[in-house]
């Protein structure tokens, strides 16, 4: 009798907790159902941001947004996008689980582009018109400080551990070092003309630079802030000009690297083991930005003139296909 | 400009009227009135006033993923080539009807297609290049007037600063009119601005047409 309650009540507990595990599995696969991945473009003219599902790449949704939307970022939680509305002069908050835009975030004159901090709190953001990195709270919704830079900075990367800010000036070709303690410059490099994009190694040993007019990439050593090496790209059977290095993206266990030629509508991959060129890929007209899906196995591009997005299937190389997007594609991001 | 005009340019230009020719001849006009402007000019190119890098010339490599066009021969000596080249090529044609084009002149290609189709998109790519050298030349000349507009607000500025109030204060004739002739100058230098955005945006435009032609093309090949 004792044992026949025992194993009744052990079967219970073992049935409860199997019901458990089942309504677990099921609500885990329902969210991962509801959240699959989706990649967010910012349309520069279109002043709009495009929603498309990663796996089938057709859009979820367009949503209308402030003036000139150019670079953008997703919150460390994942559920807000923030975009540089460059002609709004704010930084504009857009919810990804209701497609709303919540109250903006002051910017600072002419965002261009931003970097968060790896706290999640804060932003820096490169205001091209006034030579000044706008720290913004993002709780807070205030600038609580400005830093004096190169004239019309543009690029802007954080070291993974937080400490250093590098933000480059397009007049004066200089990829300037900030410590984040004191928030004063301890270090300017000079790289070629029109420095665009400055993007962290995962290690945070290096910070790689690209070039507009240039077309290269300075690769510089975080620790002595000198420049190791130089990429130059040379792509068979386009004129020089057309080479304009702009986004940069490099994988974490930084076997590759991906540079956006702009106006010769290649993607450069480099070997980070030797620094060269390994091969240019094809994809659509003057990309300029670049961004990995969650497991660093897609990579997808904005190509401005046009109005699409490429998607790059990493490890074989190739692009996989091409889909509009709206006018003037910037700013990519993948929310998993 | 000292260019040699294609056939295609010449006949175009004669059936449009108004035209990109005449489009940028009303902007040079406005310019012409006008004055100061920021110029963006680049390292690579002074003389260029786009934020827009220059780069003068297309090359099939920067679009073309189909079979090499070096040896597709003349594509003007190709009687249905040349008539196709030379009904999209104009400015005034919208990227979907040159597309629409191109679909129904494949629909009639027999199984060769690789030669024509490659003739065709040699053809295009010589013809956007003569038409956007023209652009970027007269993009260029409204640079140039801008940049003196400018040097002309900077001096009438320097005037007005200068003038001794004692013996021509305010209200008088020859401030009155220096005064006129700067607030009309920085009008119409706002103006430029606008146009110059507008013309801007031309070589891209022929640049994403020329993309869009090579693509449809391309496809037909598969």
């Amino acid at each position: 009798m004792i044992d026949d309650t025992a194993n009744r009540r052990v079967r219970r507990y073992r049935e409860v907790a199997f019901r458990a595990l089942l309504v677990g599995a099921v609500v885990v696969l329902g969210v991962t159902a509801a959240r699959a991945e989706t990649v967010l473009v910012s349309n520069e003219k279109g002043n709009s941001i495009t929603v498309f599902d990663a796996a089938s790449l057709k859009v979820i949704k367009t949503i209308a947004v402030g003036q000139r939307p150019r670079g953008i970022i997703l919150s460390k939680d994942q559920r807000t996008l923030y975009i540089c509305a460059s002609d709004d002069d704010e930084i504009e908050q857009l919810d990804l689980d209701t497609y709303k835009l919540k109250p903006p975030l002051p910017s600072g004159a002419d965002p261009e582009t931003f970097a968060l901090h790896p706290d999640g709190k804060h932003l820096y953001v490169s205001n091209e018109g006034n030579s000044l990195v706008s720290i913004v709270n993002i709780e807070q919704r205030r600038i609580i400080g400005e830093i004096p830079v190169g004239v019309e900075p543009e690029g802007i990367g954080i070291s993974p551990d937080g400490k250093w800010i590098v933000n480059t000036s397009e007049t004066t070709s200089m990829a300037h070092f900030i410590d984040n303690d004191t928030k004063k410059v301890v270090a300017n490099v000079l790289v070629d003309s029109r420095p665009r994009h400055a993007e962290w190694t995962a290690d945070g040993k290096e910070v790689w630079v690209s070039s507009e007019i240039g077309g290269s990439v300075s690769v510089i050593d975080a620790a002595s802030h000198k420049i190791t090496h130089k990429i130059k790209f040379d792509v068979s059977g386009v004129p020089k000009e057309a080479v304009q290095a702009v986004g940069i993206a490099i994988k974490s266990d930084r076997t590759l690297a991906f540079v956006a030629l702009g106006p010769a509508n290649r993607v450069a991959v480099i070997d980070t083991a030797n620094y060269e060129v390994k091969k240019y890929l094809l994809v659509g007209q003057r990309v300029w930005n670049l961004a990995f899906n969650h497991d660093q196995t897609r990579l997808y591009t904005t190509n401005g003139i046009s109005n699409d997005i490429s998607e790059i299937d990493v490890p074989g190389l190739k692009v996989l296909r091409s889909v509009v997007a709206g006018e003037q594609p910037w700013g990519v991001v993948v929310r998993p | 400009m000292g260019r040699r005009r294609s056939a295609v340019r010449q006949r175009a230009d004669r059936n449009r009227g108004v035209g990109v020719v005449s489009r940028f001849l009303f902007v040079v006009g406005i310019a012409a009135l006008s004055p100061y402007s920021s110029i963006a000019a680049t390292a690579s190119d002074s003389d260029w006033p786009c934020q827009q890098r220059l780069v003068p010339t297309l090359s099939a490599g920067m679009m073309w993923n189909g079979p090499p066009i070096d040896d597709v021969g003349d594509w003007r000596s190709d009687p249905p080539v040349r008539e196709l080249v030379e009904r999209i090529v104009p400015r005034e044609v919208g990227t979907g009807q040159g597309e629409a084009a191109i679909k129904a002149f494949v629909e009639k290609l027999g199984s060769d297609k690789t030669q024509p189709i490659g003739r065709v998109f040699s053809g295009l790519l010589e013809e956007t290049n003569h038409e956007r050298a023209e652009v970027i030349e007269r993009i260029k000349d409204l640079g140039e007037r801008q940049r003196n507009l400018a040097a002309l607000i900077d001096r009438l500025t320097t005037e007005l600063g200068a003038m001794p109030d004692a013996e021509h204060g305010e209200g008088s004739p020859a401030r009155t009119e220096l005064q006129q002739r700067l607030t009309y100058t920085s009008r119409t230098y706002a103006e430029v601005q606008r146009t110059m955005r507008y013309a801007c945006e031309v070589p891209k435009s022929l640049d994403a047409r020329l993309g869009a032609y090579a693509r449809a093309l391309e496809s037909a090949l598969h």
